[in-house]
């Protein structure tokens, strides 16, 4: 009986449940062992590794918490441009070199949403018919999945940046700009002029 | 080989997520990620369909104009393993073990949508509380077994995506990678001694593919976890090692991801409960 086990991982049914312990069939046996102390569960888990699977397998959504782990899993070419972000004071100071490495990635990263806001139609696209068909994105207006607007998210961020940059004047502007770098072979070097994204006016 | 029980088991998985759990709490004020100090404006949505069945409830719309109720909600999160203690003794400890669990993932999903934490990072917060929801030995080590099953996929997932998408394949992979992740340093503080570290690695593509092409095989290593338990110690290690790495190398922190640690090491002694006659390894 075991010998079969072996060889055929669903002939373990068969087996008792101290006997399910046989190295080469352990993952199967895990299921056949968790079915026979509870049903439900069993079916719940077989339902979550399939739908793991199928979406690893289909690759471009997830359903945390089934989700991908495949962060830099494509080749990164060298060549090819950077985008790096700015914030300059109403001096033309770039504050961006002296803001500590948490504060740098947090602007890096909702600059990043700011600029990429054509990716919630995307998101919208997709989404759309599931939410549809299940009655809950009705009206539109309730989905709620745009970012909110340049003018909200610029304001609310130029005033997490002048606490970064202890500017306590209202007077001056703080500007996030966007430019674009490219590796030269020993360091990173411009290759085209900034471009402004949002003039936060504190007064305002 | 140790016998597993229950109460001991939960006792050592629950004491290193405690521990976890200070220092993600730590590293997400300093990361300013807290409902209360983000003051939730700005939404980044992403193609999770979770994430949008709870978004299309109009949640995140209403976290905006009531401050404290992301106070209250951070102040849930905060206090979630105390609230998992103090009801440890509770006839009714499942059910609230699975509120916790529901609550954990959806704070996840918000904090993931809200700041720059990716969601990956929050794995263990709403995973790890489910031990909590068995309350015989043999449900919790069926589901000790299961969870590191589940570690083990994830992990494993992580090297067959650098297969399928070709990145082990490129010997410059790294060099790029490093380029992307680092970009605002090396662009605005090339002087800095970490940054040079990092030029100089770009700069060495085979010492920096080496790396690249090691943490791939820790990865894959997982697999053989699937088959024995016997590697459990050695893969623990090198999920340590890879962690470490991550942080030094990518400044990329999944510290939290050592709250699973325990519960690797754990599973070994499932079949050997305290009623069961231990079993040597085949």
């Amino acid at each position: 009986m075991r010998c079969c086990g072996e060889l055929i991982p669903w002939f373990g049914w068969c087996l008792r449940d101290d006997e399910v312990n046989i190295r080469y069939l352990r993952p199967c046996m895990f299921l056949v062992r968790l079915f026979k102390h509870d049903r439900i569960a069993a079916i719940i888990v077989s339902a979550l590794l399939l739908g793991f699977i199928y979406l690893n397998y289909k690759w471009g959504f997830v359903a945390t918490p089934l989700l991908q782990y495949g962060m830099y899993s494509q080749p990164v070419p060298i060549e090819g441009e950077r985008t790096i972000y700015r914030i300059l004071d109403a001096k033309g100071i770039d504050h961006m070199p002296r803001l500590h490495f948490s504060e740098r990635d947090q602007l890096t990263h909702y600059l990043n949403g700011m600029s990429n806001l054509s990716n919630n139609d995307h998101i919208r696209s997709v989404f759309m018919p599931v939410l549809s068909m299940l009655h809950i994105a009705n009206p539109p207006s309730k989905f709620g999945i745009q970012d909110s607007p340049l003018e909200k998210s610029g304001k609310w961020l130029g005033e997490r940046v002048r606490k970064w940059i202890n500017e306590n004047s209202r007077d001056k502007v703080i500007r996030f700009e966007r430019s674009a770098y490219v590796w030269n072979g020993s360091k990173l070097i411009p290759s085209q002029p900034n471009k402004l994204i949002y003039a936060y006016f504190p007064k305002r | 080989m140790p016998i597993f029980r229950r109460d001991k088991a939960l006792e050592k998985i629950l004491s290193v997520y405690l521990i976890c759990f200070l220092g993600w709490i730590g590293w997400v004020y300093s990361c300013e990620a807290f409902l209360s100090q983000v003051q939730p404006t700005h939404i980044q949505n992403r193609l999770d369909l979770t994430l949008n069945l709870l978004l299309s409830t109009g949640i995140h719309e209403w976290l905006v104009n009531q401050p404290s109720l992301c106070y209250l909600l951070d102040i849930l999160f905060l206090t979630h393993p105390l609230i998992l203690l103090a009801s440890v003794r509770l006839p009714n400890f499942a059910r609230i073990t699975w509120v916790v669990v529901a609550f954990n993932l959806c704070y996840a999903l918000l904090g993931s949508c809200y700041t720059l934490l990716s969601i990956q990072l929050w794995i263990g917060w709403f995973f790890i509380p489910l031990l909590f929801t068995t309350r015989d030995e043999k449900s919790t080590g069926l589901s000790i077994e299961g969870m590191r099953y589940a570690f083990l996929l994830i992990f494993l997932s992580a090297g067959l995506w650098k297969i399928r998408a070709g990145g082990i394949f490129d010997t410059h992979v790294m060099s790029g990678v490093l380029i992307t992740q680092h970009a605002t340093e090396l662009a605005l503080s090339p002087d800095n001694l970490h940054t040079q570290f990092i030029a100089w690695m770009i700069k060495q593509p085979l010492i920096s593919y080496t790396l690249y092409f090691l943490g791939t095989m820790i990865e894959l290593s997982f697999f053989v976890g699937l088959f024995t338990k016997k590697w459990d110690r050695l893969l623990s290690w090198g999920l340590i090692f890879f962690i470490i790495m991550d942080i030094l190398l990518m400044r990329i922190n999944y510290a939290a991801w050592l709250a699973f640690v325990p519960i690797i090491l754990e599973a070994k002694k499932v079949h050997h409960t305290a009623n069961s006659t231990p079993r040597t390894e085949q």
